[in-house]
C-alpha cells in the first residue's frame, strides 16, 4: 500500500514539475501510470487531497532533517527554528513547480484557505509547541499571561509569511529569502525574548497600582456606587 | 575597545591626498580637524563629568562628518557608502547618521553559515574543520569572519551575507536621488562616480574574484617587497560565498602603537607599507585599495601582514600617465603643462571660464606641492605633524575659493576615486607610525635616466 502512495505522489510531483499544471482528470492520470481509477481513489480521494499529503511530506522530512543534525542539541531554539525555515526552503525547492502552483490556485481566488497546507499547519503547530515549550523552560521565551497563548499562531504566520515570500522570490538561489528568514525570525524572537515592552508594561503596572489619578480614582468610585446600587436593588 | 582610535584613524586617513580631486581632500581635510576638535571637547568634557558617553562625542562627529559630505559633490557619497558600510570601524552613531547609505546587516546565524557551506561543499563547518566558532569573531563590511581549526593550524573563515551583491545595486540607486540633491550635481555626472563605485562594490562581493586576486598579488608582490606577508588561501574551503585563509597573528595599528615600538621597528613597517603600495601602483596598475588599519597586521619584528584583496582597483594606462605627471615638480611650473594635464583628468572642462580656471589651478597647484612633496624627496618623514597641519590648513582655506563651493561640474576623473582613498589611506597610517620612509617615485627613476 505504501508502495502506491509513493508512486503516486511520485508521478504526480513529476507531472506537475514537467506541465506546471495538474493532470487533466484522475482517470488519465491513472491510466498514465498503469493503474486503476479504482485503485487510486482506494489512496486518494482526489488530486486536493494528494497536495496536502505532499506538503506534509515536506515538513515532516524537514523536521526529520533538522533534528537528525549534530549540532541541533546544541542550539538555541531561535537558532533551531532558523535551522528549520533553511532545511524547508531547501526541501521546497525541488518542488519548486508544485509549490507555484498550490499557491497560485489560491491567489486566483479558487480557494483562499489554503487548504493545502492543513496538515502542514497542523505538523508544524506540534513542532512549534515543543519550541516554545523549550524556550520557556530555558526563558528563551518569555511566558507572558495571555499573549502566551498566541505564540504558536504567531510562530504560523511567520511561517506562512516566509512560505509567501519564498514563492515570490526570483533572486539568485533565493538568497532573499535567506535574508528574509533572518530578519523576521530575529524580530519575533526579539519580541519572544525580555524586550523593552516588558518593562513598560511593568511600569506602566506599577503606575496603576500606586499612583492614584484623579480621574482613575473617580472612575473606581462610579464603578462601586454602581455595584452598590445594584447591590441595593438586588436585596430590597 | 579602542574602536574611537581606529575611528579617528579612518577619518583622518581621509585627509592626506595628493594630486587631483583636491576639493574633496579638503573637505575631508576640514572635517578631520573639526572631528579632532570634538575629541578634544569630549576629554575636557569627561574630566569634569566622567559618565558622558562615547555616543555624544560619535554623534556630534557624525554631524559635522555629515555637514561636509552634504557640500561634497558625487565622490562624497561613494565615501559616505564606503564609512557607513565599514561597520566594524564605525561607531554607531556614524551608522545611523549615513543610513541611507548603508547596507546594514546584523551577524549572520549559525545555522545560515552552515547552510551556506553545505551549500558550497555538501559538508557543514565542523565536518571540514575540527573545530569552528558557532559566532562570527569579526565582522568584515560585507560578511563576518569565522575562526577555524584542523591539523593544527588555525583559519579565518570569511562568510557573506545572503543578498549583498542585490543590495550593492539598490542601494547605491536609494543614494543617487540623494546624491544629485545635496552635491548639486546633475544625474549624468552623478552616474559616472556610481558606476565606478558600483563595480567596485560589486566585485567586493565576488569572494572568488577576491581568492584569484589574492593568490595572484600576494604571490607577486612577495617576490619584489621586503618586508611583507600574506596569508595561505585555500581555494578547496572557498566558494563565491565563503573565503577561507591563514589565521593572521600580529596587533592591528592601535595596539600595536601602544606597545611602544622602536622608531626602526616603525620605519621598517611603514617602508614595507609605502613599498607594497609603490610596487603595486606603478609596477602592477593594480592596487589593493581598501588601506583601512583592519587589514594590517604589525609584529613586533616589523613584519607587516596584510589581508582583504576584495577592493582592487585596477589603473587604466591613460588615467595614470595623467595623474603621475601631476607630481613632478618641473610641471608646477608650466602653467600650460599642468592646465592639459588637469583638463584630461576632468578636472577642469572646457567651459570654465578663465577665471574658474585660474582659481581652481591656483588651489590646485599647492595642493599638489604640498600633497606631492614626499615624492620629490629622497627621504620623508611623515611623523612631522607640521606637514599634516599645512595639509589642514590648506583644506581650510581651499574649502572656501568659490569656484570649487559653486560648481555644478564633477571635478576629477572617476579613476580617481579609488587611488586617492588609497593614498589618504597610507599617507595617514605612516602619519600615526611616524615612520621615516626612503619614498620611491617613477618619476625620480625617469630624471635620473634623463
Amino acid at each position: 500500500m505504501e508502495k502506491f502512495i509513493k508512486k503516486i505522489k511520485k508521478n504526480y510531483l513529476s507531472y506537475i514539475s514537467l506541465h506546471k499544471k495538474r493532470p487533466k482528470s484522475v482517470l488519465l492520470f491513472a491510466e498514465s501510470i498503469n493503474m486503476e481509477q479504482k485503485e487510486f481513489y482506494q489512496y486518494f480521494k482526489n488530486f486536493e487531497t494528494i497536495d496536502k499529503n505532499i506538503w506534509l511530506d515536506i515538513i515532516k522530512i524537514t523536521i526529520e532533517k533538522v533534528k537528525a543534525e549534530s549540532v541541533y542539541p546544541e542550539y538555541a531554539v531561535r537558532e533551531k527554528i532558523l535551522s528549520f525555515y533553511f532545511t524547508l526552503i531547501e526541501e521546497l525547492k525541488t518542488h519548486r513547480a508544485f509549490a507555484l502552483l498550490s499557491f497560485s490556485d489560491n491567489f486566483l481566488g479558487i480557494n483562499l484557505s489554503f487548504q493545502f497546507l492543513d496538515d502542514f499547519k497542523r505538523e508544524f503547530n506540534d513542532y512549534a509547541k515543543e519550541l516554545i515549550e523549550e524556550g520557556q523552560a530555558t526563558e528563551e521565551i518569555i511566558d507572558r499571561p495571555i499573549v502566551s497563548k498566541v505564540y504558536k499562531d504567531a510562530l504560523w504566520g511567520q511561517t506562512f509569511f516566509i512560505l509567501r515570500f519564498w514563492i515570490n522570490d526570483f533572486s539568485k538561489e533565493f538568497e532573499k529569502t535567506d535574508a528574509a528568514i533572518e530578519k523576521v525570525t530575529n524580530l519575533s524572537f526579539d519580541l519572544l525574548g525580555h524586550n523593552p515592552i516588558d518593562g513598560a508594561f511593568d511600569f506602566g503596572k506599577f503606575l496603576l497600582q500606586n499612583i492614584k489619578f484623579p480621574f482613575l480614582s473617580d472612575f473606581d468610585f462610579s464603578m462601586k456606587n454602581k455595584k452598590e446600587k445594584g447591590g441595593e436593588k438586588s436585596t430590597s | 575597545m579602542n574602536q574611537p582610535t581606529i575611528m579617528a584613524k579612518k577619518i583622518n586617513s581621509q585627509s592626506s591626498i595628493p594630486a587631483s580631486k583636491v576639493q574633496r581632500a579638503a573637505k575631508f581635510v576640514k572635517t578631520g580637524v573639526k572631528v579632532g576638535k570634538n575629541y578634544v571637547k569630549h576629554y575636557a568634557k569627561k574630566v569634569v563629568d566622567p559618565s558622558i558617553s562615547k555616543e555624544n562625542l560619535h554623534a556630534e562627529n557624525a554631524e559635522d562628518i555629515y555637514d561636509s559630505l552634504s557640500e561634497l559633490k558625487g565622490s562624497a557619497l561613494k565615501v559616505a557608502q564606503m564609512m557607513s558600510m565599514d561597520k566594524n570601524v564605525l561607531p554607531q552613531a556614524y551608522s545611523d547618521k549615513f543610513q541611507m547609505a548603508q547596507y546594514s546587516a546584523p551577524p549572520l546565524s549559525y545555522p545560515l553559515v552552515v547552510k551556506t557551506f553545505r551549500k558550497a561543499f555538501g559538508k557543514t563547518p565542523t565536518d571540514i574543520f575540527e573545530t569552528f566558532s558557532k559566532d562570527a569573531v569579526n565582522a568584515a563590511s560585507i560578511g563576518q569572519v569565522h575562526k577555524a581549526e584542523k591539523g593544527g593550524k588555525t583559519f579565518a573563515v570569511k562568510v557573506q551575507y545572503p543578498g549583498v551583491a542585490e543590495s550593492v545595486k539598490s542601494d547605491l540607486k536609494m543614494v543617487k536621488p540623494f546624491a544629485v540633491r545635496i552635491a548639486g550635481l546633475n544625474e549624468k555626472d552623478v552616474d559616472l562616480y556610481m558606476e565606478e563605485v558600483q563595480n567596485m562594490l560589486l566585485s567586493e562581493t565576488d569572494y572568488k574574484l577576491e581568492l584569484n586576486r589574492s593568490m595572484d598579488l600576494s604571490e607577486k608582490v612577495l617576490k619584489e617587497v621586503k618586508n611583507v606577508k600574506f596569508p595561505n588561501y585555500y581555494p578547496k574551503y572557498s566558494s563565491d560565498r565563503v573565503l577561507t585563509m591563514d589565521w593572521m597573528n600580529g596587533s592591528h595599528l592601535g595596539e600595536f602603537l601602544n606597545s611602544n615600538p622602536s622608531q626602526e621597528i616603525r620605519n621598517q613597517l611603514g617602508q614595507a607599507l609605502w613599498d607594497f603600495y609603490d610596487y603595486q601602483i606603478h609596477v602592477l596598475h593594480e592596487v589593493h585599495a581598501d588601506p583601512h588599519p583592519g587589514n594590517f597586521f604589525m609584529e613586533n619584528d616589523g613584519i607587516l601582514g596584510i589581508i582583504d584583496f576584495g577592493c582592487v582597483k585596477v589603473i587604466p594606462k591613460v588615467f595614470y600617465d595623467n595623474y603621475f605627471v601631476l607630481i613632478d615638480g618641473s610641471l608646477l611650473e608650466e602653467k600650460e603643462k599642468l592646465r592639459k594635464a588637469l583638463f584630461k583628468l576632468n578636472f577642469l572642462h572646457v567651459d570654465d571660464s578663465e577665471s574658474e580656471m585660474d582659481e581652481l589651478q591656483g588651489v590646485l597647484l599647492k595642493m599638489l606641492e604640498l600633497l606631492g612633496r614626499p615624492f620629490r624627496e629622497d627621504e620623508f618623514d611623515f611623523g612631522n605633524d607640521d606637514y599634516f597641519q599645512e595639509i589642514y590648513d590648506l583644506g581650510e582655506e581651499s574649502s572656501k575659493v568659490k569656484a570649487l563651493r559653486h560648481s555644478k561640474k564633477p571635478r576629477g576623473a572617476k579613476d580617481g576615486l579609488y587611488l586617492n582613498r588609497t593614498y589618504f589611506g597610507l599617507y595617514n597610517i605612516l602619519n600615526q607610525l611616524k615612520a621615516n620612509i626612503k619614498t620611491t617615485s617613477p618619476l625620480k627613476e625617469r630624471q635620473v635616466l634623463a
